[in-house]
């Protein structure tokens, strides 16, 4: 009889023999189930906290979606919606606007557009690793007529050469970037090339001996230039083609040059209120989104996170959100002024394009104080994230609780778990000593057994069967543990 | 039934009382309850082999007394194995137990929140 193995998991049965069998059953049954209550409570207790983060995760996700979208309410009611747009994309393009006000502006005389310098050696060289690049190993990088201080130095062995200028030029850090070029024709193949990192004016030259002969490497190429146009009839020049401060809150870049001095572009930054109704229809789906979710804790079949004071908090931020009023007498005052309407009985948003396209320029620029002042609609995105802010937010708090919770059940878990391997092993060897002394013990029946039969046979002339041997059979019974 | 068997079966009935007596007692005094009986059946079995008259002279009565040894027997044999269930199924409910207690352990574990973007 071996040592009873522990791989699998059976149902727990005892075939014994004897009448009391079904008792000794019931009795090892509730055994076990007593046995499993600290375990049973810590699963249901781990398990409640991992739901209940998940669906508190959930509403922090759909509040924080809200939190935004009124913040963009808030952003499109304070600029008024203003879109910026160019009447030739393909000469300017407008990247951002951030316009407090209408406003118009005339770009014309596009003349040049920023480039960048770009040098190669005139004369080639037949590699990049022995071929010497200067007579003395000294060597001056000069941009636009300024001597890059120190100078070049080759004189390391094995430095000069075009691969070690390359690397020299580089490490200066002066904003152009040498490479080895190799054309793969004729003797000398190997060129250096170097660029300025950034458009705009740069001529590059390259000296070398600058302390002795002094003389000018032969460079062939393009110098960069600048950006060259005329906003609003001034004339503006810039190192790049984005330009960034020349209407300050519009940032445009240009990307051709005019045909003819008659040629203009118009850029502007107007009022757009089909922004205001995207947004709109945005903040109905993702309160809908998030009253369901808060819905799901209330009630009759509410889920785990019921009385939680998150849920009845985000509710009331809701509420207040559902009933914010402009403090006005005229204009749009509220969400229903904008379009958007509650359904009686379920709670649910929705959003009336027609009522919204119905809205006149003055309701319009009325919408704009709504959502945009300091006091307005969009302002409420602070109560909204007071829940949902992932640092600071009061269903982080409770999350933070919950992994506590969860730690603290971990370590019972963890206790539990090496009292169990160390119970296991105690009745693991308290199992092979019962399995010897059965053995032993049905040894000796069986000789005692063995005997009776041969005394019965001599007395009698026949083996009595009736010593009624008992055979456990401990061998099947150890199977399943 | 000659006297050394008499003495004999009263020797092995004498470990066999001790044997009950220790069976719930720890695994160690079983060992050596069960190692004198042995010890007894050894004993009377060898003088029945070199004696064989002595079986035929009282057999009927000795087999009598081995029967009540072998009942006796039979029935520690019972409770010993009744004792090793106990012991298996309390195995097997700790098997249980750490399998759920492994597949609970780390289930709330979640990754660190997110940094604000606020700062």
């Amino acid at each position: 009889m071996g040592t009873t193995s522990t791989s699998t998991l059976t149902p727990l049965t005892f075939t014994g023999l004897s009448p009391y069998a079904s008792d000794f059953q019931s009795i090892l049954t509730r055994a076990v189930d007593i046995a499993q209550l600290p375990i049973t409570q810590l699963q249901n207790e781990t398990s409640d906290i991992s739901s209940q983060e998940q669906l508190a995760t959930a509403i922090q996700t759909a509040t924080a979606s809200l939190a935004t979208t009124l913040t963009n309410l808030n952003e499109l009611g304070t600029n008024q919606s203003l879109t910026g747009s160019s009447s030739n994309p393909s000469l300017v393009q407008v990247n951002n606007s951030s316009l407090a006000a209408p406003a118009s502006f005339t770009i014309s005389n596009i003349t040049s557009l920023a480039s960048t310098a770009s040098f190669s050696t005139t004369n080639g060289y037949a590699n990049a690793t022995t071929a010497p690049v200067s007579t003395t190993g000294t060597m001056q990088l000069v941009i636009n007529g300024t001597a890059v201080t120190p100078n070049i130095d080759l004189t390391a062995s094995g430095a000069n050469n075009l691969n070690g200028l390359a690397s020299a030029i580089n490490a200066l850090n002066a904003g152009v970037t040498a490479t080895v070029i190799n054309t793969g024709t004729g003797a000398t193949p190997y060129y250096l090339s170097i660029s300025a990192n950034t458009s705009g004016l740069n001529n590059i030259q390259l000296v070398d001996d600058p302390t002795g002969a002094d003389k000018q490497v032969a460079l062939s190429g393009t110098a960069g230039g600048n950006a060259s146009f005329q906003l609003d009839g001034q004339t503006v020049t810039s190192a790049s083609n984005t330009i960034t401060t020349a209407i300050p809150g519009m940032t445009f870049t240009l990307v051709g040059t005019t045909t003819s001095s008659t040629q203009t572009v118009t850029l502007s930054a107007a009022s757009n209120p089909a922004q205001i109704s995207t947004v709109l229809q945005t903040f109905v789906s993702q309160y809908n989104s998030l009253q369901t979710l808060l819905n799901a804790q209330i009630g009759t079949n509410a889920g785990l996170l019921l009385g939680n004071s998150m849920i009845s908090g985000v509710q009331q931020a809701l509420h207040g959100l559902m009933n914010f009023n402009g403090g006005g007498s005229s204009g749009v005052q509220s969400l229903e002024d904008l379009g958007i309407e509650m359904a009686d009985n379920t709670g649910v948003m929705s959003f009336n394009q027609t009522t919204f396209n119905a809205l006149t320029s003055s309701q319009i620029q009325s919408a704009y104080s709504f959502l945009g002042s300091s006091t307005g609609f969009g302002t409420l995105a602070g109560t909204l994230t007071a829940y949902s802010d992932p640092v600071n937010g009061s269903i982080a708090g409770q999350e933070t609780q919950w992994q506590t919770e969860t730690t603290n059940l971990n370590n019972q878990i963890n206790t539990l778990v090496d009292q169990a391997n160390q119970m296991q092993s105690t009745l693991d060897a308290k199992l092979q000593a019962a399995d010897s002394l059965i053995m032993q013990l049905q040894t000796q029946q069986q000789q005692l057994t063995a005997e009776v039969q041969s005394l019965n046979f001599t007395s009698y002339g026949y083996a009595s069967t009736n010593t009624g041997t008992f055979n456990p059979g401990t061998s099947s019974s150890s199977s399943g543990s | 039934m000659t006297a050394e068997i008499q003495e004999l079966i009263q020797s092995l009935s004498h470990t066999t009382a001790c044997l009950a007596r220790a069976e719930r007692a720890a695994p160690g005094d079983i060992a050596r309850a069960l190692t004198e009986r042995a010890r007894a059946i050894d004993a009377l079995l060898l003088r029945l082999a070199a004696n064989p008259e002595d079986a035929r002279t009282g057999g009927e009565e000795l087999a009598g007394q081995l029967a009540r040894e072998l009942e006796t027997g039979r029935h520690i044999l019972l409770r010993l194995t009744l004792a090793r269930e106990v012991t298996r199924s309390e195995r097997m409910a700790l098997d249980r137990e750490l399998q759920v207690l492994n597949g609970i352990r780390g289930l709330g574990a979640k990754p660190p929140v997110a940094l604000s973007c606020r700062g």
